[in-house]
């Protein structure tokens, strides 16, 4: 559906987006990670038409951008990071100029407007200005004008950025609901978004792409092994060098003097099975057990991981 | 389709420039200034009129409602329009760029050369009706004497072809900043040193002399003051507004633009 060769932009000396290759399929949603100024929102606009790139090519549907603009525009819905919209209008008569402008067949502008409105909750405020609109509702608007002429591309550029926790699980659960017949490229710098509402990642940095994987996988190969979080009430040289001796168990660190005489420590092991062992010993040598709990690796650790490229 | 698009981009400027105070404040002044030039022009024309029928002035002047009205307020409405037209254009890009919309906009499957017309047509429909409202002088003078309609005509048509330059021109430069203040001051420069253009064509040689007040966006209008059209004027005024809006193209195409 989407296909990016080798691109690149460059803004004077500066490299914003330096040779990315990616490819996207039909009915993904696509979660474009990276910290801020890594070159997301560039490979978004040269995406979306908004600026050519200054090497290599973008296909849409099979369409060359540079070749038939118009084409590839009429199939992407966009919404960029902040959401501009003219303050002046109402909700629905800036929808209307939307879908005028995008080309939506004049019998059809009517029920498009009226679906889209539906669709991101807009309808009751359909005649306000969108100036005196909520940050959330502006939102709504900004996704109602991507998708108003129901295009097979969306492109939203961190679009939870600057809402309250319940509008982002509100939008979060829109573009879940857009998924399906629908292409979706979403940018971020929050991770756990990503791992809700994507199929697939790209990890971009400092106009590199790192890695683009599935979400499911990507926790899970970057994941040797498991780390679990220990409370004992133990000597502690004694128990670290007791849990060393286990078969299996890499690392033991030490974390937290919780009071005196009780510790807290972080363990890697290579297997599950390794918990009984560790569990066995501390009921043999009479140790109080506290707490003891398996530690997830999140997407922030992978993240981190493959940014810094840091060892987990 | 095509049309569809421009019709909706026309009409988003159209509400969205009258959804602003400035455009009320904008129409009230040019029409009352207007109206207040037109006024005091007559008058004093009539003043003269009055001393002309004492034998002593008798064919000292030649005296034509033409020359002696509308001429100077046909100058003095350009002179209105210098100052005007560059708060209307100031924001045609200045503003999108500066909102955010412009990155939207361009996203749209819609040609440039669609974008630049629309706006530029809304502005000179802002600027039809901005003259609109100076008909009533005429028109009441048309009632109190009697004068030739077509040479006024001439005047209305080279007003019409003088600010169609003027807004393309305001337009251009409002498209190099993101700042509305920045494309208004600069828009009446520039216009001005158009307009200023030929009073160095004296002390310049003759080639260069005349090269300057071809240039001059005033001298072509003398002719349409006086009730002549004359096409080389025409083209001038034709040539100006194409050779912006087409400037006015390459800047939205260029890196500056959406870079």
């Amino acid at each position: 559906m989407i296909e990016l060769k080798n691109v690149t932009k460059r803004f004077g000396n500066k490299i914003a987006v330096d040779s990315i290759s990616f490819k996207v399929e039909k009915g993904d949603i696509i979660g474009f990670l990276g910290p801020n100024a890594a070159g997301k929102t560039t490979t978004m606009r040269i995406i979306t038409g908004f600026f050519p790139p200054t090497e290599g090519s973008v296909k849409i549907a099979g369409y060359d951008i540079a070749k038939d603009p118009l084409l590839t525009k009429e199939k992407i819905g966009y919404m960029p990071e902040n959401v501009p919209l003219y303050k002046e209008l109402t909700v629905y008569s800036y929808l209307k100029f939307i879908a005028e402008i995008k080309g939506v067949p004049k019998s059809k502008i009517e029920s498009r407007i009226e679906k889209a409105m539906e669709e991101v909750g807009i309808t009751k405020v359909k005649n306000t200005i969108i100036g005196k609109l909520s940050k959330g509702f502006r939102q709504r608007v900004g996704l109602a004008q991507a998708i108003i002429n129901d295009p097979e591309i969306l492109i939203l550029d961190e679009p939870t950025v600057g809402l309250d926790p319940v509008q982002i699980i509100e939008i979060r659960n829109l573009i879940k609901n857009m998924k399906g017949e629908r292409t979706i490229i979403l940018s971020t710098h929050i991770l756990p978004e990503v791992s809700m509402t994507c199929d697939k990642v790209i990890i971009i940095n400092e106009g590199k792409i790192i890695t683009q994987e599935e979400v499911k996988n990507l926790t899970k190969t970057s994941q040797k092994g498991a780390k679990i979080y220990l409370e004992v009430e133990a000597p502690k040289t004694q128990f670290i060098n007791e849990i060393n001796k286990i078969k299996g168990v890499s690392e033991t660190q030490e974390v937290n003097k919780i009071e005196e005489g009780i510790y807290s420590y972080s363990l890697s092991i290579e297997d599950s099975k390794n918990i009984k062992d560790i569990v066995n010993k501390i009921v043999k040598n009479d140790w109080g057990l506290l707490e003891l709990r398996k530690q997830q690796v999140t997407l922030e650790d992978v993240f981190l991981k493959l940014v810094t490229k840091e060892e987990l | 389709m095509d049309f569809q698009k421009f019709l909706a981009l026309y009409k988003k400027e159209w509400k969205t420039f009258f959804s602003l105070p400035i455009a009320y404040a904008i129409l009230i002044v040019f029409i009352v200034l207007s109206g207040y030039f037109f006024t005091s022009i007559a008058n004093y024309y009539a003043m003269v009129s009055m001393r002309s029928m004492n034998q002593y002035y008798r064919n000292m002047i030649d005296l034509n409602i033409i020359d002696g009205i509308f001429r100077p307020y046909f100058h003095n409405m350009v002179v209105i329009l210098l100052l005007v037209i560059p708060l209307i254009t100031m924001r045609v890009f200045a503003e999108e760029k500066k909102d955010g919309t412009a990155e939207l906009l361009f996203t749209y499957p819609v040609k440039d050369t669609i974008i630049v017309l629309a706006k530029y047509l809304v502005s000179m429909t802002i600027f039809g009706l901005m003259l609109t409202g100076t008909l009533s002088s005429m028109i009441i003078l048309r009632i109190i004497t009697v004068y030739d309609i077509m040479p006024v005509l001439a005047g209305f048509l080279g007003l019409i072809l003088i600010a169609g330059s003027f807004i393309m021109l305001g337009i251009f430069i409002s498209s190099l900043t993101e700042s509305q203040i920045v494309a208004a001051v600069i828009s009446f420069g520039v216009l001005l040193l158009f307009f200023v253009i030929s009073w160095g064509s004296q002390s310049v040689g003759p080639t260069f002399g005349k090269i300057l007040q071809e240039l001059s966006i005033i001298e072509h209008f003398d002719g349409f003051s006086k009730g002549l059209i004359d096409t080389s004027d025409v083209i001038y005024y034709i040539n100006f507004t194409v050779l912006f809006f087409f400037l006015t193209l390459r800047i939205l195409e260029s890196k500056q633009w959406r870079g």
